[in-house]
């Protein structure tokens, strides 16, 4: 008779005995595997590849692009004549992003712009301005008496092609300040100085690297062409360029977008405000917005992700994105590699009540001179939700909701933290960065940390 | 010794189970949609790997061959064979599409190029593939249930150590774009 201590043996032998059979093994593999294909994960199809190119506009570059289809799936990204930088390789899963705005209600949206009080005036914000959209909605604004806003824009544009000597104060020129493809193929035609507090990774891949220094004195010292670069392309800066002789070869003015200035519209007067968010560039703190608007006044976000100024609008209408929208960037104009899902709303036809696809026809392609308009700002908003999965799994860059701070900080690795300013808290977890010096906190600025920040240092207490 | 007998019984049991019973289990053997020969069409119509197996212009590997490929030959029956005549009834005249089982299929997450191994690395077919160019019958394919792959795809390890043999590791992103 079995007894239940033989029992507990024979099952304790049949544990002990698996462990050295391939099934537990084959089962964790198999389990893995299953995983990547359960239902909700988007699948490439297979069959015939076939190719179509777009153009790029995440960023704007407006890098050519290659898509490998199957059907009209586009299944991977490539750039063309050239690199593609790693947001770019992956703008195909983006209509994927899991917390897609999907749903929004454009008729309740305009009831209320409708009753909207007549005396206060009707403002559009641009998040990426220099578009035929962007020319749309100005030019609808003017029509109504109304306001065209756009993010502020860097003082000047740079020509990396033409320099040989490159200094820049702090400008992060690898990390993506100008297009990572261009930057990295322009490499070894340029000298870079960087000048820097921190050990940045542009820092890292300087030829000389400075804590500090006197930035006239050094650029009049290197070989020319020379080109001086800050983050934000200061007028001091433009200045200096302008002396050492870089006015025109390797700076020249930036664009005029035609956009009204925010700091100059009274408080509390602007009665609707859309804000066309989908597709983002440069972010404004909403602190500064907020103070602009009318007591009650009607915001609608036309955004394609819940992170931005879909947060705080009173109305969420989706749109498409990359690469089912149609856009243009720098006199280039999209292709559609992917079918807009019902219910996006289309913000040109929305605001300006006009047809972007008409407007489109009229675009004439601009010759590439390699002038680039920096980014002021990050990507951040699109690369929290394009490469979260990216940046954590490489730990190379950081991750939404993550501050690096240098180490004897008391702070240990992965530890829970505060980010906090007198605009309010932000739960974050810590990385430790050698390369930081002490003191100094970098984060990842997607717009819920610029709310919290605005011009403000933030601190990062334990959690 | 004798307390250990239900111990020894039990891991006797689960290593028997887990040897001969689990892949029986694990592995379902499907069949192939056309009972097709290599060696014959090697044989007899002088066919090399990349005539039904071509790259395609842009430089990616056509897998399997569609139907139109098969049809440009056998639009009529060659030959009195059950096979070749059920596979002109099934699927020649109607224009069906036959569902090949993939035994190389890779999972999604990996990138693997075709081009790159045979047109740079000078590979030849077999050195993945074996001899399945020259064998009279397509090999059983082994499906897993749960990952859904066939047995016979080649693993991460088999990719890894052919690499480092020929001093060419390279990072993850090579392969898992």
């Amino acid at each position: 008779m079995t007894t239940r201590r033989a029992a507990v043996q024979i099952i304790a032998g049949a544990g002990v005995g698996a462990l050295f059979t391939p099934a537990p093994w084959r089962l964790v593999r198999d389990t893995a595997l299953w995983s990547e294909n359960w239902p909700g994960i988007p699948r490439p199809k297979r069959g015939p590849i076939s190719a179509k190119t777009t153009v790029c506009t995440l960023c704007p570059a407006g890098c050519a692009v290659r898509a490998r289809c199957v059907g009209d799936q586009p299944v991977s990204l490539a750039g063309v004549n050239g690199g593609l930088c790693p947001l770019g390789v992956i703008g195909h899963h983006l209509p994927y992003y899991p917390r897609r705005v999907k749903q929004g209600a454009p008729e309740e949206a305009r009831a209320a712009i409708a009753k909207a009080d007549p005396t206060k005036r009707v403002a559009v914000l641009d998040l990426r301005p220099g578009r035929t959209a962007s020319a749309l909605y100005r030019k609808a604004m003017k029509d109504q008496g109304g306001l065209y806003l756009a993010p502020p824009q860097p003082g000047a544009s740079v020509n990396l092609a033409a320099a040989k000597s490159v200094l820049s104060v702090g400008a992060p020129l690898f990390e993506g300040w100008l297009p990572p493809a261009e930057v990295f193929a322009a490499r070894d035609r340029f000298r870079l100085v960087q000048i820097e507090r921190e050990f940045s990774r542009t820092a890292a891949m300087a030829d000389v690297w400075l804590p500090s220094g006197d930035v006239a004195e050094i650029a009049r010292k290197l070989d020319g062409p020379v080109l001086v670069v800050d983050r934000t392309m200061s007028p001091a800066i433009v200045a200096l360029n302008k002396e050492i002789g870089g006015w025109g070869q390797t700076v020249q003015a930036a664009p005029d977008f035609g956009a009204d200035d925010l700091a100059s519209v009274a408080d509390g007067s602007i009665g609707v405000l859309y804000i066309d968010e989908s597709n983002a560039g440069e972010y404004i703190p909403w602190q500064e917005i907020e103070r602009k608007l009318a007591p009650n006044a009607v915001t609608v976000a036309f955004a394609w992700s819940p992170d931005g100024y879909a947060r705080h609008a009173k109305f969420v209408l989706p749109t498409a994105v990359f690469p089912e929208a149609l856009d243009d960037v720098d006199g280039r104009v999209t292709t559609p590699l992917l079918k807009a899902p019902e219910g996006v709303v289309d913000p040109v036809e929305f605001i300006a009540k006009a047809s972007l696809a008409d407007a489109l026809k009229e675009v004439k392609p601009k010759e590439d001179g390699g002038w680039r308009l920096p980014y002021t700002g990050t990507l951040d908003a699109t690369a929290s939700a394009l490469s979260t999965k990216v940046y954590q799994e490489s730990n190379l860059l950081l991750a939404p909701r993550h501050v690096a701070v240098a180490p004897g900080a008391g702070l240990a690795e992965n530890d829970a933290a505060v980010l906090e300013t007198s605009r309010g808290r932000l739960p974050v977890r810590v990385v430790v960065d050698a390369g930081l010096p002490a003191g100094k906190v970098r984060f990842l600025g997607t717009p819920e940390v610029l709310d919290l920040c605005g011009s403000e240092e933030p601190k990062v207490v334990r959690g | 010794m004798k307390p250990l007998i239900p111990f020894l019984a039990g891991a006797l049991v689960a290593l028997g189970a887990g040897w001969a019973g689990f892949p029986r289990v694990i592995d379902r053997a499907r069949p192939q949609p056309v009972d097709f020969s290599h060696k014959v069409h090697a044989d007899k119509a002088g066919a090399k790997c990349d005539d039904c197996h071509a790259f395609r212009d842009d430089g990616t590997f056509a897998g399997a061959p569609a139907l139109d490929k098969c049809a440009g030959c056998h639009a009529a029956p060659m030959g009195t064979t059950a096979a070749e005549k059920a596979f002109i009834d099934q699927y020649v005249t109607p224009g069906r599409e036959p569902q090949w089982r993939s035994y190389a299929r890779q999972p999604e997450n990996v990138f693997f190029s075709h081009v790159a191994h045979m047109k740079l690395g000078k590979l030849q077919c077999e050195k993945c593939h074996g001899n399945i160019g020259t064998t009279d019958k397509l090999p059983a394919h082994f499906e897993d249930p749960i990952s859904g792959y066939s047995r016979q795809t080649m693993s991460m390890d088999a990719c890894i150590a052919c690499h480092r043999e020929n001093k060419l590791e390279h990072s993850c992103m090579d392969c898992h774009k």
